[in-house]
């Protein structure tokens, strides 16, 4: 049962995980000063966003596994949940290519 | 090591094989998660392999983007007849990849659930959608990446 919790866990995180990257990329974009943070924190921005979706991710598994533990989901809940993370990451590449596309064009 | 990582056409070349190899990770557990009772330990492999050649890539392209792409390959293509290729193509791929490592690692973690209950859950449907849209992802990126590749080339 465990096994399936850290699973279950590691579903909601890569949800966690994908929209920060969503919101790490747009914010980025738009504000000058937050990626220039970005920036200074590894050097590169896409190098600090990547290590901030693996941290996300990571430390989201260890606090959802804690909370799971406590818990106990049912078969709807664990089907939805990867359905949900399906969808999220769906979104998460229309968004960041249609916010690229208009960015170009300049809408 | 240093000479692989100074050797450009090699990085790139590896940054592809690795990702063609999670790609065809991910569809071959894709078929498994078709079979009516799914082959655990085939399954395991071809998720696996999915999810270390996404992280061989991520490690590869990314070393290759952060020392290479940005001072030699993107001013030509900004520069050339297609600069949207860099300023959609890339900038989109580059994000959207950081989905596939943490979206491959969920659907490797269930693989290593209890048999049994992996069958008694019934999760295998949400799993196939995750795990083609896993690999319809990486077949994007790829794309993407023919495109700025293309445009480095023939577009400058």
């Amino acid at each position: 049962m465990n096994k399936i919790k850290f699973a279950l866990s590691a579903t909601y995180a890569s949800i966690l995980s994908i929209v920060v990257a969503v919101f790490l990329t747009i914010t980025a974009e738009l504000s000058t000063p937050f990626k220039d943070i970005l920036k200074s924190l590894s050097g590169h921005h896409w190098r600090t966003k990547s290590y901030l979706v693996l941290i996300t991710f990571i430390l989201g598994a260890f606090v959802f596994l804690i909370l799971t533990l406590r818990s106990n989901p049912s078969e709807k809940t664990i089907r939805l949940a990867t359905i949900a993370t399906t969808i999220v990451a769906l979104l998460g590449a229309i968004v960041i290519t249609g916010f690229y596309i208009l960015h170009f064009i300049n809408i | 090591m240093e000479w692989l990582l100074m050797n450009k056409p090699l990085l790139i070349g590896l940054h592809l094989g690795a990702a063609i190899l999670g790609i065809d990770g991910f569809l071959w557990l894709l078929g498994e998660l078709f079979a009516e009772r799914v082959h655990v330990t085939r399954a395991r492999i071809a998720g696996l392999i999915g999810l270390f050649g996404f992280i061989g890539s991520w490690l590869l392209g990314g070393y290759y983007y952060l020392n290479y792409y940005g001072s030699l390959v993107k001013p030509g293509i900004v520069a050339g007849t297609a600069p949207w290729a860099h300023k959609i193509a890339m900038e989109a791929k580059e994000h959207i990849f950081l989905f596939l490592v943490p979206m491959a690692f969920v659907a490797v973690a269930f693989l290593f659930v209890d048999p049994i209950m992996f069958e008694s859950l019934r999760v295998k449907k949400g799993l196939r959608f995750l795990t083609a849209t896993i690999a319809i992802l990486g077949l994007v990126i790829g794309a993407m990446g023919y495109i700025i590749s293309a445009a480095a080339r023939w577009a400058v």
